[in-house]
């Protein structure tokens, strides 16, 4: 192999080939970079209370389980702490960010199903799509919201989403409603979240029936597996915010096992709209509403009658970081050319229909 | 803000794509990504009376970045089945391909066969596009030092590659190609 092949395949497979500055700069804004290393330096500064894990490292709170309670939740966020067992990986405090970056089409999996609904199974325990009982678990608390406080998306759009968020595989659902949350795990580099207005979505191992409903003193007192994940969004006063999204596993309250956090990844494919036709080399589109920063990107795929764009929204594995603007309609434009050694080709055939891919829930391809 | 803030500030501005590419080549992980190019500019800030001359900073900083990610981030190293796909994807498009899946292949059993602080150097060669000189500059060696492990680096590489392909061969491309 020559010289000048070994430059050309190094130069095809560099991971960055195709990342301008500009998506670098939405990958990683310079104000959140500059913010989250100022921080750290401080931290640094800062005596040293007790061992606490970095910033840029995950925290995750392992336990065991034996039956599981399943909980989603998003909203916009504070900070705060409790007693699991922490190991790194799996919980990520950073700020989320809006991508726009082209998959392979291979990145656009099968849809995965999930469940349609969970009113009949505790009906008591959502009013109006709002959670209207405190449930108190081991460091977790979810309540009411305010009555002043709406979300700013829709739990139709939404509800689909959590329950395909992947931790619940498994599991029956037992409620979906808006509720307020207060996260007070004591662990390194465990987060703290006062009275959060978010998204949740509950569900259990057990089989909660008609005749033996998961009601929530039940749910409170059952040895539980608890996982938390959202998606993270500005409630409906607020101009900005700062997302929040994970998933909560816990034994049940007063178990001697600890609860654990984890990442919440989840990836759904999302409307658009072409804005004209294609200019410059480029294909504009209005994309969204979807939560706060979770634009992913998109894969173009040529069809026989076209080419199939794929937006994908990414539910962000951080959850509380730098804020996020509330607009959640986003403009985008994708080219549709690439350059390589000076050639210019297109990537699809810019006459040609551009088709719009099956929407829904798509499966975690990490 | 104190004049180190500031000068810090535009050393963040200034490198923070260089280091991001940089992780992002030797990361799969964008977050993993992210922690580095931070742990790096922390460490920058550390020791900002050792941050050299403007137009040596990003080669101390990718220095920094080496250190950072041999120290933190082992076992943590990007497969690059993706982009070998992405690769064979684009060259098939084109009309006259210049490598094959098989050619491919090979550079990337080499690449995983190369010792860890020759990989390194590879990619700090094809990748970052460093000459011997600034090599030096990130090493902390100098520009004949340099050059030397880069030339045994890449001997070792054809070596591996040699090995099962003597006969590849590059086709140019036309300059210009009308859309």
């Amino acid at each position: 192999m020559n010289e000048n092949l070994l430059r050309t395949l190094m130069s095809d497979v560099d991971p960055t080939r195709d990342l301008s500055d500009e998506t670098l700069d939405e990958l990683v804004p310079l104000d959140g970079l500059l913010s989250r290393v100022r921080n750290s330096i401080q931290e640094s500064l800062a005596p040293p209370v007790r061992e606490r894990a970095s910033m840029w490292r995950r925290v995750s709170f392992r336990a065991s389980a034996a039956a599981a309670l399943i909980l989603v939740g998003s909203g916009t966020a504070a900070i705060l702490t409790s007693s699991p067992s922490v190991a790194p990986s799996g919980f990520a405090l950073g700020a989320v960010h809006s991508t726009w970056v082209r998959y392979p089409a291979t990145s656009s999996v099968t849809p995965v199903s999930y469940a349609t609904s969970a009113k009949s199974v505790n009906p008591a325990l959502v009013t109006h799509g709002r959670i209207n009982e405190r449930l108190s678990l081991d460091g977790l608390t979810i309540a009411p919201p305010p009555a002043s406080v709406h979300p700013r998306v829709p739990a139709s759009q939404l509800e689909p989403l959590l329950w395909a968020t992947t931790a619940l595989k498994g599991t029956s659902p037992v409620a979906f409603g808006y509720a307020d949350i207060t996260l007070s795990l004591t662990g390194a580099g465990a987060p703290t979240l006062r009275s959060v207005p978010v998204w949740v979505a509950i569900a259990t191992t057990h089989a909660c029936t008609a005749k033996n409903p998961c009601s929530v003193t039940k749910l409170a007192s059952m040895p539980l597996t608890i996982v938390v994940s959202g998606y993270g969004l500005p409630n409906a006063a607020a101009t900005s915010g700062t997302p929040v999204a994970f998933v909560y596993q816990s034994a049940g309250k007063n178990s001697t096992t600890k609860p654990k956090l984890l990442a919440a990844i989840e990836q759904s494919s999302v409307t658009w709209l072409q804005d004209g036709p294609v200019k410059n080399r480029s294909l504009s589109i209005t994309t969204g509403p979807f939560p706060c920063g979770a634009l992913r990107g998109y894969s173009l795929v040529r069809a026989k009658n076209g080419s199939t764009l794929t937006v994908e929204s990414f539910t962000p594995e951080s959850t509380i970081g730098d804020n996020c603007a509330s607009s959640i309609v986003v403009h985008k434009n994708i080219p549709l050319t690439t350059t390589h050694n000076g050639v210019t080709r297109w990537l699809v055939d810019p006459t040609a229909s551009f088709v719009h891919a099956p929407t829904g829930p798509i499966g975690v391809t990490k | 803000m104190s004049e180190k803030d500031t000068q810090f500030a535009r050393v963040v501005a200034t490198h923070r794509h260089a280091l991001l590419r940089y992780a992002l080549r030797r990361l799969d992980d964008r977050s993993d990504a992210e922690d580095l190019v931070a742990e790096t500019f922390v460490v920058a800030w550390r020791r900002f009376d050792d941050i050299p001359p403007r137009d040596q900073e990003l080669f101390w900083l990718y220095g920094v970045a080496g250190r950072v990610l041999v120290n933190v981030l082992r076992g943590h190293q990007r497969s690059m089945r993706l982009e070998m796909r992405l690769a064979l994807e684009r060259e098939r498009e084109l009309d006259t391909q210049r490598y094959n899946e098989e050619q491919l292949e090979q550079l990337m059993w080499a690449l995983s066969q190369v010792k860890p602080d020759e990989r390194e150097l590879l990619q700090l060669t094809y990748w970052e596009r460093l000459s011997y000189r600034e090599v030096g500059a990130v090493l902390g060696c100098t520009e004949k030092a340099a050059g030397i492990r880069i030339s045994r680096a890449r001997q070792h590489l054809r070596q591996l590659l040699n090995d099962t392909d003597a006969t590849a061969t590059i086709t140019r491309l036309p300059n210009q190609e009308t859309l």
